[in-house]
């Protein structure tokens, strides 16, 4: 319950700063605005755009969503030690992995909290445009929020521990080894398939699933994203145990002793 | 309450380096409930590195510390602590108000706002109360954080140099709440260079140099034995004829 609370702390210090409720404000009304265009654009004999083109939309906003989490998650530890906020927290009744946990988990409200914003605003845009709504439509976008949002979890449980540099160069080591498991997906290569395996094992890198299709999906491509997830998160969870375990073995560095 | 036994610690200025930096050597001290405590001692001392032990921010290289014969790094042992560092600092992008009830939180305590406010006035932040922290000076930073090393009742108060970066009023206010608290029988740490306030405030006083030890006695009983009017005598005398 203390996690929970402390979450809520973390989350709230984050969504009512200003720059942040200014930029969602901003994203907000200029994709209102975009829609109103088209909309009247439509006199004019341009179409309105289809489904895929909204998917692409919440692609981006999600993409730009994690991009901020990210680089808010990155280097908190080291900011909190360095602004000597921690030498307070940690004098209080609270170990270690709580502090990491919350701190994790108010990052990923606020990922929630703005991917909301963009399914607001793609389900008012769906309404308007008048696509299939909202069976279909509904279902692929919280396929699509499911895929980017286990990536966030990992990525987040890296970005906390790690200094901004090290979260960037991480970040992009996972998505270029993405690409390239991808790319080998359809390899019939025994060690090629070996190493893919390993991969997936020792790396957040996870399959890329067509959820363009996922209405056609059988009961065993769920399960299997379903797995693929409850995996991510198992994977996230032992990368916070390991950085506990590195913090709880290491003096916090209150001062420089050079 | 406090315990610490033969406490060492040293430090390596970088991970590669062979040289030693010895921060605390075999420390004894404890700390009984209801006393007031001073630790005193030149800039580098370890005095900071000492409260750090006791609080589990650093592993002691040998020796051992216990609160209420709980290991430091037990979250229960800090359950009834109360600390402010040198440095008070928190998230710049709060209120006090939030912040208050954050740590409050933190020490399993739920406090209503009229009890916040009723401690923000007495610390002359009533005003503040919905201006982010950002905005602050040193010297309400400070104030902040005595109000919270305090909100949630501690039975042991830690106080690393409170007076620092205070205004005379401020200092005064800090003379006042150490009395305070101790007619209330807590348990109070005091880290201070101020030696007239530690004469006026504290039972008992701890010198360090160096990381040594060099005197652990009840004021009146060394300046009685040292023959020596004021804390600062005392003080002084003890520093200058310990060369270590």
């Amino acid at each position: 319950m203390k996690i929970i609370k402390m979450s809520y702390f973390h989350f709230f210090r984050i969504i009512s700063e200003r720059s942040v409720i200014f930029i969602l404000s901003c994203v907000f009304l200029i994709g209102l605005l975009s829609t109103a265009m088209r909309v009247g654009l439509q006199e004019l004999g341009i179409p309105l755009p289809s489904s895929n083109t909204l998917v692409f939309t919440f692609q981006l906003w999600s993409f730009g969503a994690f991009l901020y989490c990210f680089f808010r998650a990155s280097g908190t530890f080291d900011k909190d030690i360095s602004l000597k906020v921690f030498s307070t927290l940690i004098t209080k009744p609270i170990y270690f992995w709580e502090y990491q946990l919350s701190q994790f988990l108010g990052l990923f409200f606020v990922y929630i909290f703005i991917s909301l914003g963009s399914i607001l605003l793609i389900l008012i845009k769906a309404l308007i445009y008048k696509i299939d709504f909202p069976n279909l439509f509904l279902l692929r976008i919280i396929c699509e929020w499911i895929d980017s949002g286990s990536m966030i979890l990992i990525i987040f449980s890296l970005a906390l521990v790690m200094r901004k540099s090290s979260a960037i160069a991480v970040f992009l080591g996972v998505y270029i080894l993405n690409a390239i498991l991808s790319q080998t997906a359809s390899s019939t290569n025994i060690i090629v398939q070996i190493l893919k395996e390993f991969l997936y094992m020792i790396t957040p890198a996870h399959q890329n699933l067509d959820f363009d299709t996922v209405s056609d999906s059988s009961f065993a491509d769920m399960l299997q994203m379903l797995l693929e997830y409850i995996s991510l998160i198992l994977y996230a969870g032992t990368m916070m145990i390991l950085s506990n375990l590195y913090y709880y073995k290491k003096d916090y560095p209150l001062r420089d002793h050079s | 309450m406090i315990k610490c036994d033969q406490l060492s610690k040293k430090f390596y200025p970088s991970l590669f380096s062979k040289k030693e930096i010895f921060a605390l050597q075999e420390i004894s001290i404890e700390a009984i409930k209801g006393q007031t405590y001073a630790l005193a001692g030149p800039n580098g001392s370890g005095k900071t590195t000492l409260l750090s032990c006791i609080l589990g921010m650093y592993h002691p290289t040998s020796g051992s510390c216990s609160i209420n014969n709980l290991h430091p790094q037990e979250a229960h042992s800090r359950i009834n602590m109360g600390y402010l560092p040198e440095n008070f600092s928190t998230y710049p992008d709060i209120t006090p108000v939030e912040a208050i009830k954050h740590y409050a939180l933190l020490s399993d305590k739920t406090i209503e706002t009229s009890a916040v406010d009723e401690w923000l006035t007495k610390f002359d932040l009533f005003h503040e109360r919905h201006r982010k922290i950002r905005g602050f000076s040193k010297g309400m930073i400070q104030r902040l954080g005595m109000v919270i090393s305090l909100i949630h009742d501690p039975e042991l108060i830690i106080w690393d140099e409170p007076s620092s970066g205070l205004d005379p009023e401020g200092r005064k206010l800090v003379l006042d709440l150490i009395l305070e608290q101790k007619k209330k029988g807590k348990t109070i740490i005091v880290s201070s260079h101020i030696l007239s306030d530690i004469e006026r405030t504290c039972d008992h006083l701890w010198i360090l140099k160096k990381g040594k030890l060099i005197l652990d006695d009840n004021i009146h009983i060394a300046c009685e034995r040292a023959n020596c009017k004021t804390v600062e005598e005392l003080y002084l005398l003890k520093i200058q004829a310990e060369h270590i």
